[in-house]
Protein backbone atom coordinates (compact mmCIF):
# COMPACT_ATOMS: atom_id res chain seq x y z
CA UNK A 1 0.00 0.00 0.00
CA UNK A 2 1.28 3.42 -1.00
CA UNK A 3 4.87 2.36 -0.44
CA UNK A 4 5.67 4.24 -3.61
CA UNK A 5 4.88 7.38 -1.72
CA UNK A 6 6.85 6.19 1.26
CA UNK A 7 9.76 5.70 -1.10
CA UNK A 8 9.41 9.22 -2.36
CA UNK A 9 9.44 10.58 1.15
CA UNK A 10 12.44 8.47 2.05
CA UNK A 11 14.26 9.87 -0.93
CA UNK A 12 13.98 13.39 0.35
CA UNK A 13 16.92 15.11 1.96
CA UNK A 14 14.99 15.62 5.17
CA UNK A 15 14.43 11.90 5.55
CA UNK A 16 18.04 11.05 4.82
CA UNK A 17 19.26 13.52 7.41
CA UNK A 18 16.84 12.15 9.94
CA UNK A 19 17.97 8.60 9.32
CA UNK A 20 21.61 9.44 9.62
CA UNK A 21 21.63 11.82 12.53
CA UNK A 22 18.32 11.31 14.34
CA UNK A 23 18.93 14.05 16.91
CA UNK A 24 16.59 13.96 19.88
CA UNK A 25 14.93 17.23 19.01
CA UNK A 26 14.17 16.01 15.52
CA UNK A 27 12.71 12.76 16.84
CA UNK A 28 10.69 14.70 19.36
CA UNK A 29 9.33 17.00 16.68
CA UNK A 30 8.44 13.99 14.56
CA UNK A 31 6.62 12.40 17.47
CA UNK A 32 4.73 15.59 18.18
CA UNK A 33 3.62 15.81 14.57
CA UNK A 34 2.46 12.22 14.68
CA UNK A 35 0.52 12.77 17.91
CA UNK A 36 -1.04 15.90 16.49
CA UNK A 37 -2.16 13.99 13.41
CA UNK A 38 -3.67 11.22 15.52
CA UNK A 39 -5.60 13.62 17.75
CA UNK A 40 -6.91 15.49 14.74
CA UNK A 41 -7.86 12.23 13.04
CA UNK A 42 -9.84 11.04 16.05
CA UNK A 43 -11.62 14.38 16.31
CA UNK A 44 -12.66 14.12 12.69
CA UNK A 45 -13.79 10.53 13.21
CA UNK A 46 -15.99 11.77 16.05
CA UNK A 47 -17.46 14.29 13.62
CA UNK A 48 -18.04 11.41 11.16
CA UNK A 49 -15.83 13.01 8.52
CA UNK A 50 -15.79 10.60 5.56
CA UNK A 51 -12.25 11.63 4.59
CA UNK A 52 -11.09 10.56 8.02
CA UNK A 53 -12.27 7.03 7.22
CA UNK A 54 -9.88 6.72 4.27
CA UNK A 55 -7.04 8.30 6.23
CA UNK A 56 -7.62 5.91 9.13
CA UNK A 57 -7.53 2.89 6.85
CA UNK A 58 -4.59 4.01 4.71
CA UNK A 59 -2.45 4.97 7.68
CA UNK A 60 -2.87 1.87 9.82
CA UNK A 61 -4.26 -1.03 7.76
CA UNK A 62 -0.89 -2.10 6.38
CA UNK A 63 0.71 -2.39 9.80
CA UNK A 64 -2.32 -4.14 11.26
CA UNK A 65 -2.48 -6.57 8.34
CA UNK A 66 1.16 -7.57 8.78
CA UNK A 67 0.52 -8.18 12.47
CA UNK A 68 -2.68 -10.14 11.89
CA UNK A 69 -1.06 -12.33 9.23
CA UNK A 70 1.85 -13.07 11.52
CA UNK A 71 -0.53 -14.26 14.23
CA UNK A 72 -3.26 -16.13 12.32
CA UNK A 73 -1.16 -17.22 9.34
CA UNK A 74 -3.77 -16.74 6.63
CA UNK A 75 -5.04 -13.82 4.59
CA UNK A 76 -8.76 -14.42 5.04
CA UNK A 77 -8.75 -14.25 8.82
CA UNK A 78 -6.19 -11.44 8.78
CA UNK A 79 -8.41 -9.33 6.53
CA UNK A 80 -11.36 -9.78 8.89
CA UNK A 81 -9.24 -8.75 11.86
CA UNK A 82 -8.10 -5.58 10.13
CA UNK A 83 -11.65 -4.74 9.14
CA UNK A 84 -12.92 -5.33 12.69
CA UNK A 85 -10.11 -3.26 14.19
CA UNK A 86 -10.62 -0.27 11.90
CA UNK A 87 -14.38 -0.41 12.43
CA UNK A 88 -13.91 -0.67 16.19
CA UNK A 89 -12.12 2.66 16.43
CA UNK A 90 -14.46 4.18 13.85
CA UNK A 91 -17.42 3.27 16.04
CA UNK A 92 -15.68 3.94 19.36
CA UNK A 93 -13.21 6.79 18.84
CA UNK A 94 -13.40 7.60 22.54
CA UNK A 95 -11.88 4.23 23.39
CA UNK A 96 -8.43 5.61 22.55
CA UNK A 97 -6.84 7.64 25.34
CA UNK A 98 -3.95 9.67 23.90
CA UNK A 99 -2.17 9.84 27.25
CA UNK A 100 -1.83 6.04 27.26
CA UNK A 101 0.09 5.84 24.00
CA UNK A 102 -0.07 6.30 20.27
CA UNK A 103 -3.18 5.35 18.32
CA UNK A 104 -1.17 2.86 16.27
CA UNK A 105 -0.20 1.00 19.44
CA UNK A 106 -3.79 0.98 20.67
CA UNK A 107 -4.97 -0.49 17.38
CA UNK A 108 -2.18 -3.08 17.45
CA UNK A 109 -3.19 -4.25 20.93
CA UNK A 110 -6.79 -4.63 19.78
CA UNK A 111 -5.86 -6.42 16.55
CA UNK A 112 -3.47 -8.82 18.28
CA UNK A 113 -6.11 -9.74 20.84
CA UNK A 114 -8.61 -10.51 18.08
CA UNK A 115 -6.00 -12.40 16.11
CA UNK A 116 -4.99 -14.56 19.06
CA UNK A 117 -8.64 -15.42 19.73
CA UNK A 118 -9.00 -16.43 16.10
CA UNK A 119 -5.81 -18.44 16.19
CA UNK A 120 -6.79 -20.30 19.34
CA UNK A 121 -10.19 -21.12 17.95
CA UNK A 122 -8.69 -22.62 14.85
CA UNK A 123 -6.02 -24.30 17.00
CA UNK A 124 -3.37 -23.58 14.46
CA UNK A 125 0.14 -24.00 15.62
CA UNK A 126 2.33 -22.92 12.74
CA UNK A 127 6.01 -22.51 13.30
CA UNK A 128 7.31 -18.99 13.48
CA UNK A 129 9.18 -19.65 10.29
CA UNK A 130 6.01 -20.59 8.47
CA UNK A 131 4.26 -17.51 9.75
CA UNK A 132 7.09 -15.26 8.79
CA UNK A 133 6.97 -16.78 5.34
CA UNK A 134 3.25 -16.08 5.23
CA UNK A 135 3.98 -12.44 5.90
CA UNK A 136 6.11 -12.48 2.80
CA UNK A 137 3.34 -13.75 0.55
CA UNK A 138 2.80 -11.09 -2.07
CA UNK A 139 -0.27 -8.93 -1.59
CA UNK A 140 -3.32 -9.68 -3.66
CA UNK A 141 -4.68 -6.95 -5.86
CA UNK A 142 -3.76 -3.37 -5.25
CA UNK A 143 -6.21 -0.58 -5.60
CA UNK A 144 -4.97 2.73 -6.82
CA UNK A 145 -4.51 4.69 -3.64
CA UNK A 146 -5.13 8.32 -3.07
CA UNK A 147 -2.01 10.34 -2.36
CA UNK A 148 -1.16 10.20 1.32
CA UNK A 149 -0.54 13.40 3.17
CA UNK A 150 2.93 13.95 4.65
CA UNK A 151 1.38 13.61 8.12
CA UNK A 152 0.01 10.14 7.31
CA UNK A 153 3.36 8.97 5.93
CA UNK A 154 5.17 10.46 8.91
CA UNK A 155 2.81 8.73 11.34
CA UNK A 156 3.40 5.38 9.64
CA UNK A 157 7.16 5.84 9.72
CA UNK A 158 7.18 7.10 13.29
CA UNK A 159 5.45 3.99 14.64
CA UNK A 160 7.72 1.55 12.81
CA UNK A 161 10.93 3.47 13.38
CA UNK A 162 10.30 3.83 17.11
CA UNK A 163 9.38 0.14 17.32
CA UNK A 164 12.61 -0.90 15.60
CA UNK A 165 14.58 1.45 17.82
CA UNK A 166 12.93 0.03 20.95
CA UNK A 167 13.63 -3.54 19.84
CA UNK A 168 17.28 -2.56 19.60
CA UNK A 169 17.23 -2.51 23.42
CA UNK A 170 16.11 -6.15 23.56
CA UNK A 171 18.56 -9.05 23.38
CA UNK A 172 18.19 -11.76 20.76
CA UNK A 173 17.12 -14.33 23.33
CA UNK A 174 14.60 -11.99 24.91
CA UNK A 175 13.16 -11.14 21.53
CA UNK A 176 12.91 -14.80 20.56
CA UNK A 177 10.85 -15.54 23.67
CA UNK A 178 8.71 -12.44 23.22
CA UNK A 179 7.97 -13.29 19.59
CA UNK A 180 6.83 -16.78 20.50
CA UNK A 181 4.43 -15.31 23.06
CA UNK A 182 3.31 -12.34 20.99
CA UNK A 183 2.82 -13.92 17.57
CA UNK A 184 2.11 -17.54 18.44
CA UNK A 185 0.32 -17.02 21.73
CA UNK A 186 2.51 -19.54 23.52
CA UNK A 187 2.53 -19.53 27.31
CA UNK A 188 5.72 -19.41 29.33
CA UNK A 189 5.59 -23.19 29.82
CA UNK A 190 5.10 -23.81 26.11
CA UNK A 191 7.95 -21.45 25.27
CA UNK A 192 10.24 -23.24 27.70
CA UNK A 193 9.37 -26.54 26.03
CA UNK A 194 9.83 -25.11 22.57
CA UNK A 195 13.23 -23.62 23.37
CA UNK A 196 14.39 -26.37 25.69
CA UNK A 197 15.15 -23.71 28.30
CA UNK A 198 14.35 -23.67 32.03
CA UNK A 199 11.03 -22.04 32.89
CA UNK A 200 12.70 -19.48 35.12
CA UNK A 201 15.00 -18.45 32.31
CA UNK A 202 12.07 -17.96 29.95
CA UNK A 203 10.25 -15.85 32.54
CA UNK A 204 13.30 -13.65 32.95
CA UNK A 205 13.72 -13.21 29.21
CA UNK A 206 10.06 -12.26 28.75
CA UNK A 207 10.04 -9.89 31.72
CA UNK A 208 13.34 -8.19 31.00
CA UNK A 209 12.61 -7.93 27.29
CA UNK A 210 9.21 -6.37 27.82
CA UNK A 211 10.45 -3.96 30.45
CA UNK A 212 13.17 -2.89 28.02
CA UNK A 213 10.50 -2.27 25.39
CA UNK A 214 8.45 -0.33 27.92
CA UNK A 215 11.33 2.05 28.57
CA UNK A 216 11.32 3.07 24.92
CA UNK A 217 7.93 2.17 23.47
CA UNK A 218 5.57 2.41 26.45
CA UNK A 219 3.61 5.54 27.22
CA UNK A 220 6.13 6.50 29.90
CA UNK A 221 8.99 5.75 27.54
CA UNK A 222 7.71 7.92 24.70
CA UNK A 223 10.14 10.67 24.27
CA UNK A 224 12.97 8.69 25.81
CA UNK A 225 16.18 8.94 23.85
CA UNK B 1 4.23 -11.64 47.21
CA UNK B 2 6.09 -8.36 46.80
CA UNK B 3 5.18 -5.53 44.47
CA UNK B 4 8.19 -6.42 42.41
CA UNK B 5 6.74 -9.87 41.82
CA UNK B 6 3.44 -8.39 40.74
CA UNK B 7 5.22 -6.25 38.18
CA UNK B 8 6.99 -9.32 36.86
CA UNK B 9 3.73 -11.19 36.55
CA UNK B 10 2.13 -8.16 34.90
CA UNK B 11 4.81 -8.28 32.21
CA UNK B 12 4.16 -11.97 31.56
CA UNK B 13 0.40 -11.40 31.58
CA UNK B 14 0.71 -8.55 29.09
CA UNK B 15 1.94 -11.00 26.44
CA UNK B 16 -0.50 -13.71 27.58
CA UNK B 17 2.36 -15.94 28.71
CA UNK B 18 1.10 -16.63 32.22
CA UNK B 19 -0.47 -20.01 32.77
CA UNK B 20 -1.49 -22.40 35.51
CA UNK B 21 -1.69 -21.25 39.09
CA UNK B 22 0.23 -18.04 38.44
CA UNK B 23 -2.43 -16.95 35.99
CA UNK B 24 -5.21 -17.58 38.48
CA UNK B 25 -3.38 -15.77 41.27
CA UNK B 26 -2.58 -12.80 39.08
CA UNK B 27 -6.11 -12.47 37.67
CA UNK B 28 -7.48 -12.49 41.20
CA UNK B 29 -5.00 -9.81 42.20
CA UNK B 30 -5.87 -7.80 39.10
CA UNK B 31 -9.43 -7.42 40.32
CA UNK B 32 -8.26 -6.06 43.67
CA UNK B 33 -5.28 -3.89 42.76
CA UNK B 34 -6.34 -0.80 40.80
CA UNK B 35 -2.74 -0.01 39.84
CA UNK B 36 -2.12 -3.30 38.08
CA UNK B 37 -4.64 -2.83 35.26
CA UNK B 38 -3.01 0.34 33.85
CA UNK B 39 0.40 -1.31 34.19
CA UNK B 40 -0.73 -4.33 32.15
CA UNK B 41 -2.27 -1.97 29.58
CA UNK B 42 0.98 -0.05 29.21
CA UNK B 43 3.00 -3.23 28.92
CA UNK B 44 0.61 -4.47 26.23
CA UNK B 45 1.15 -1.23 24.35
CA UNK B 46 4.90 -1.71 24.75
CA UNK B 47 4.72 -5.24 23.38
CA UNK B 48 3.05 -3.89 20.26
CA UNK B 49 6.54 -2.85 19.12
CA UNK B 50 6.92 -6.46 17.99
CA UNK B 51 4.05 -6.13 15.54
CA UNK B 52 4.77 -2.56 14.56
CA UNK B 53 8.30 -3.49 13.51
CA UNK B 54 7.05 -5.88 10.83
CA UNK B 55 7.24 -4.72 7.27
CA UNK B 56 3.93 -3.21 6.30
CA UNK B 57 1.63 -5.60 4.41
CA UNK B 58 -0.48 -4.55 1.47
CA UNK B 59 -4.24 -4.62 2.03
CA UNK B 60 -6.19 -5.89 -0.93
CA UNK B 61 -8.45 -3.60 -2.88
CA UNK B 62 -11.41 -5.63 -1.66
CA UNK B 63 -10.51 -5.18 1.99
CA UNK B 64 -10.18 -1.42 1.60
CA UNK B 65 -13.39 -1.12 -0.36
CA UNK B 66 -15.31 -3.34 2.06
CA UNK B 67 -14.05 -1.56 5.14
CA UNK B 68 -14.66 1.93 3.80
CA UNK B 69 -18.13 0.94 2.60
CA UNK B 70 -19.07 -0.26 6.08
CA UNK B 71 -17.62 2.88 7.62
CA UNK B 72 -19.45 5.06 5.15
CA UNK B 73 -22.72 3.30 5.83
CA UNK B 74 -22.37 3.88 9.52
CA UNK B 75 -21.30 7.45 9.05
CA UNK B 76 -24.76 8.19 7.70
CA UNK B 77 -26.38 6.79 10.83
CA UNK B 78 -25.15 8.84 13.75
CA UNK B 79 -26.86 8.35 17.08
CA UNK B 80 -28.29 11.20 19.10
CA UNK B 81 -25.11 11.83 21.04
CA UNK B 82 -23.07 11.94 17.91
CA UNK B 83 -21.45 8.61 18.61
CA UNK B 84 -21.99 5.91 16.01
CA UNK B 85 -23.98 2.81 16.78
CA UNK B 86 -25.41 -0.07 14.86
CA UNK B 87 -28.95 0.35 16.13
CA UNK B 88 -29.45 3.92 17.19
CA UNK B 89 -30.25 6.20 14.31
CA UNK B 90 -31.32 3.40 12.05
CA UNK B 91 -34.96 4.39 12.15
CA UNK B 92 -34.15 8.00 11.50
CA UNK B 93 -31.97 6.99 8.63
CA UNK B 94 -34.80 4.91 7.21
CA UNK B 95 -37.09 7.90 7.32
CA UNK B 96 -34.42 9.97 5.69
CA UNK B 97 -34.03 7.42 2.95
CA UNK B 98 -37.78 7.17 2.30
CA UNK B 99 -38.04 10.93 2.22
CA UNK B 100 -35.64 11.16 -0.65
CA UNK B 101 -36.64 7.96 -2.42
CA UNK B 102 -37.73 9.93 -5.47
CA UNK B 103 -34.20 11.23 -6.10
CA UNK B 104 -32.73 8.17 -7.90
CA UNK B 105 -35.84 7.88 -10.03
CA UNK B 106 -35.63 11.52 -10.98
CA UNK B 107 -31.99 11.11 -11.87
CA UNK B 108 -32.75 8.04 -13.98
CA UNK B 109 -35.51 9.88 -15.81
CA UNK B 110 -33.23 12.80 -16.42
CA UNK B 111 -30.52 10.50 -17.77
CA UNK B 112 -32.98 8.75 -20.08
CA UNK B 113 -34.23 12.06 -21.40
CA UNK B 114 -30.69 13.23 -21.91
CA UNK B 115 -29.78 10.05 -23.75
CA UNK B 116 -32.73 10.42 -26.08
CA UNK B 117 -31.87 14.03 -26.61
CA UNK B 118 -28.38 13.09 -27.65
CA UNK B 119 -29.63 10.40 -29.98
CA UNK B 120 -28.06 7.60 -27.99
CA UNK B 121 -29.83 4.32 -27.67
CA UNK B 122 -29.80 2.50 -24.38
CA UNK B 123 -27.65 -0.19 -25.98
CA UNK B 124 -25.08 2.39 -27.09
CA UNK B 125 -24.91 3.83 -23.62
CA UNK B 126 -24.45 0.40 -22.06
CA UNK B 127 -21.69 -0.49 -24.51
CA UNK B 128 -19.88 2.75 -23.79
CA UNK B 129 -20.26 2.15 -20.10
CA UNK B 130 -18.89 -1.39 -20.45
CA UNK B 131 -15.93 -0.12 -22.45
CA UNK B 132 -15.23 2.58 -19.89
CA UNK B 133 -15.33 0.02 -17.11
CA UNK B 134 -13.01 -2.28 -19.05
CA UNK B 135 -10.57 0.60 -19.58
CA UNK B 136 -10.73 1.43 -15.92
CA UNK B 137 -10.02 -2.19 -14.97
CA UNK B 138 -7.02 -2.25 -17.30
CA UNK B 139 -5.59 0.91 -15.77
CA UNK B 140 -6.30 -0.45 -12.30
CA UNK B 141 -4.38 -3.63 -13.08
CA UNK B 142 -1.46 -1.66 -14.50
CA UNK B 143 -1.34 0.53 -11.44
CA UNK B 144 -1.58 -2.52 -9.21
CA UNK B 145 1.39 -4.11 -10.92
CA UNK B 146 3.42 -0.92 -10.67
CA UNK B 147 2.60 -0.47 -7.01
CA UNK B 148 3.46 -4.08 -6.26
CA UNK B 149 6.84 -3.59 -7.92
CA UNK B 150 7.43 -0.40 -5.95
CA UNK B 151 6.43 -2.09 -2.70
CA UNK B 152 8.91 -4.90 -3.35
CA UNK B 153 11.61 -2.40 -4.22
CA UNK B 154 10.95 -0.47 -1.04
CA UNK B 155 11.25 -3.63 1.04
CA UNK B 156 14.48 -4.50 -0.69
CA UNK B 157 16.00 -1.10 -0.06
CA UNK B 158 14.80 -0.46 3.48
CA UNK B 159 17.51 -2.58 5.23
CA UNK B 160 20.20 -0.43 3.62
CA UNK B 161 19.44 2.18 6.27
CA UNK B 162 20.38 -0.19 9.10
CA UNK B 163 23.69 0.30 10.85
CA UNK B 164 24.00 -3.38 11.77
CA UNK B 165 23.78 -4.52 8.16
CA UNK B 166 25.72 -7.74 7.43
CA UNK B 167 27.03 -8.97 4.10
CA UNK B 168 28.05 -12.39 2.84
CA UNK B 169 29.28 -13.61 -0.51
CA UNK B 170 28.97 -17.31 -1.30
CA UNK B 171 31.01 -18.28 -4.32
CA UNK B 172 32.85 -21.23 -5.82
CA UNK B 173 34.89 -19.84 -8.66
CA UNK B 174 34.50 -17.53 -11.62
CA UNK B 175 31.60 -18.49 -13.86
CA UNK B 176 30.28 -20.83 -11.17
CA UNK B 177 27.11 -20.36 -9.07
CA UNK B 178 27.35 -17.38 -6.74
CA UNK B 179 25.19 -15.80 -4.08
CA UNK B 180 25.35 -12.41 -2.38
CA UNK B 181 23.35 -11.58 0.73
CA UNK B 182 22.49 -8.57 2.87
CA UNK B 183 20.98 -9.19 6.29
CA UNK B 184 19.56 -6.69 8.78
CA UNK B 185 19.47 -8.47 12.18
CA UNK B 186 17.55 -5.63 13.84
CA UNK B 187 14.91 -5.61 11.13
CA UNK B 188 14.91 -9.38 10.65
CA UNK B 189 15.23 -8.92 6.88
CA UNK B 190 17.34 -10.95 4.51
CA UNK B 191 17.91 -10.06 0.86
CA UNK B 192 19.85 -12.36 -1.42
CA UNK B 193 20.69 -12.59 -5.10
CA UNK B 194 21.72 -15.80 -6.83
CA UNK B 195 23.42 -16.09 -10.22
CA UNK B 196 24.40 -18.92 -12.53
CA UNK B 197 22.60 -21.60 -10.50
CA UNK B 198 20.47 -24.00 -12.58
CA UNK B 199 16.94 -24.65 -11.32
CA UNK B 200 16.68 -27.41 -8.75
CA UNK B 201 15.72 -30.86 -10.04
CA UNK B 202 12.03 -31.86 -9.83
CA UNK B 203 11.10 -32.66 -6.26
CA UNK B 204 14.15 -30.83 -4.96
CA UNK B 205 14.81 -27.30 -3.71
CA UNK B 206 17.73 -25.18 -2.63
CA UNK B 207 18.00 -24.36 1.06
CA UNK B 208 19.95 -21.50 2.63
CA UNK B 209 21.38 -22.02 6.10
CA UNK B 210 22.72 -19.67 8.76
CA UNK B 211 25.50 -21.25 10.81
CA UNK B 212 26.13 -19.85 14.32
CA UNK B 213 29.64 -20.16 15.67
CA UNK B 214 29.78 -23.64 17.21
CA UNK B 215 26.09 -24.26 16.58
CA UNK B 216 23.84 -26.25 14.28
CA UNK B 217 22.72 -24.75 10.97
CA UNK B 218 19.48 -22.78 11.07
CA UNK B 219 17.25 -22.77 8.01
CA UNK B 220 16.87 -19.27 6.59
CA UNK B 221 15.02 -19.93 3.35
CA UNK B 222 14.24 -22.35 0.57
CA UNK B 223 14.39 -21.03 -2.96
CA UNK B 224 14.73 -21.90 -6.61
CA UNK B 225 16.11 -20.04 -9.59
CA UNK B 226 14.53 -18.99 -12.88
CA UNK B 227 15.38 -20.31 -16.33
CA UNK B 228 18.39 -18.02 -16.51
CA UNK B 229 19.71 -19.38 -13.21
CA UNK B 230 18.94 -16.21 -11.26
CA UNK B 231 16.94 -15.45 -8.13
CA UNK B 232 16.34 -12.31 -6.08
CA UNK B 233 14.60 -12.96 -2.78
CA UNK B 234 13.51 -10.95 0.23
CA UNK B 235 12.79 -12.94 3.40
CA UNK B 236 12.00 -12.28 7.02
CA UNK B 237 14.08 -14.15 9.55
CA UNK B 238 13.83 -14.96 13.22
CA UNK B 239 14.93 -12.39 15.71
CA UNK B 240 18.55 -11.48 15.40
CA UNK B 241 20.80 -14.45 15.86
CA UNK B 242 24.49 -14.17 15.23
CA UNK B 243 25.63 -16.23 12.27
CA UNK B 244 29.27 -16.78 11.47
CA UNK B 245 28.67 -18.29 8.05
CA UNK B 246 26.01 -19.37 5.60
CA UNK B 247 25.76 -22.27 3.20
CA UNK B 248 23.46 -23.59 0.50
CA UNK B 249 22.48 -27.23 0.06
CA UNK B 250 20.10 -29.09 -2.21
CA UNK B 251 17.24 -30.65 -0.26
CA UNK B 252 13.93 -32.41 -0.88
CA UNK B 253 11.09 -30.06 -1.87
CA UNK B 254 9.84 -28.21 1.19
CA UNK B 255 13.27 -28.14 2.79
CA UNK B 256 14.86 -30.12 5.60
CA UNK B 257 15.20 -29.53 9.33
CA UNK B 258 18.95 -29.98 9.00
CA UNK B 259 21.16 -30.29 5.89
CA UNK B 260 21.04 -33.73 4.28
CA UNK B 261 23.55 -33.03 1.50
CA UNK B 262 26.97 -31.37 1.46
CA UNK B 263 26.89 -27.60 0.91
CA UNK B 264 27.97 -26.42 -2.52
CA UNK B 265 28.09 -22.70 -1.62
CA UNK B 266 29.70 -21.45 1.58
CA UNK B 267 30.68 -18.00 2.81
CA UNK B 268 31.29 -15.96 5.95
CA UNK B 269 29.21 -13.09 7.28
CA UNK B 270 30.80 -9.73 7.98
CA UNK B 271 29.81 -6.11 8.47
CA UNK B 272 28.55 -4.63 5.22
CA UNK B 273 30.70 -1.56 5.79
CA UNK B 274 28.32 0.75 4.00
Amino acid sequence: MHTDLVSVVRATDAYQVRRVTSPPERASARRNQSESFERDLIERIQRRDDRAAAELFDTYAGTLLALARAVVGNDEDADEIVEDTILHIWENPGAWKPEKGALGKFLSVFARSRALDRRRKSERRLTLRDERAAVEEPGTVFEPQRILSPEEVLTQNELRDSAIEALGQVSDLQREALELAYFQGLTQTEIAERLGAPLGTVKSRLRDGLLALRSRFGASGEGAQ
Amino acid sequence: MTNHNWEDLAALHAVDALDGEELQVFEARLEQDAALGPLVDELRMSASALGASLSEAVPSAGLRERTLARMSGRAANPSKDGAPSRGAGGEAAGQYRSGIAWVPWALAAAFAALSLGLGLSRQDALEQLAQTEADRDTVTEQLATAQEQLATLDSLLAPLHDTDLQFASLEQAADQPAMRMLWSPSRGRLVFAVNRLPSAAPGRTYQLWGIPAGGDPVSLATFDTDEAGNALELRSTMAATSFAASAVTEEPAGGSAQPTTPPFLVGNWGAAGL
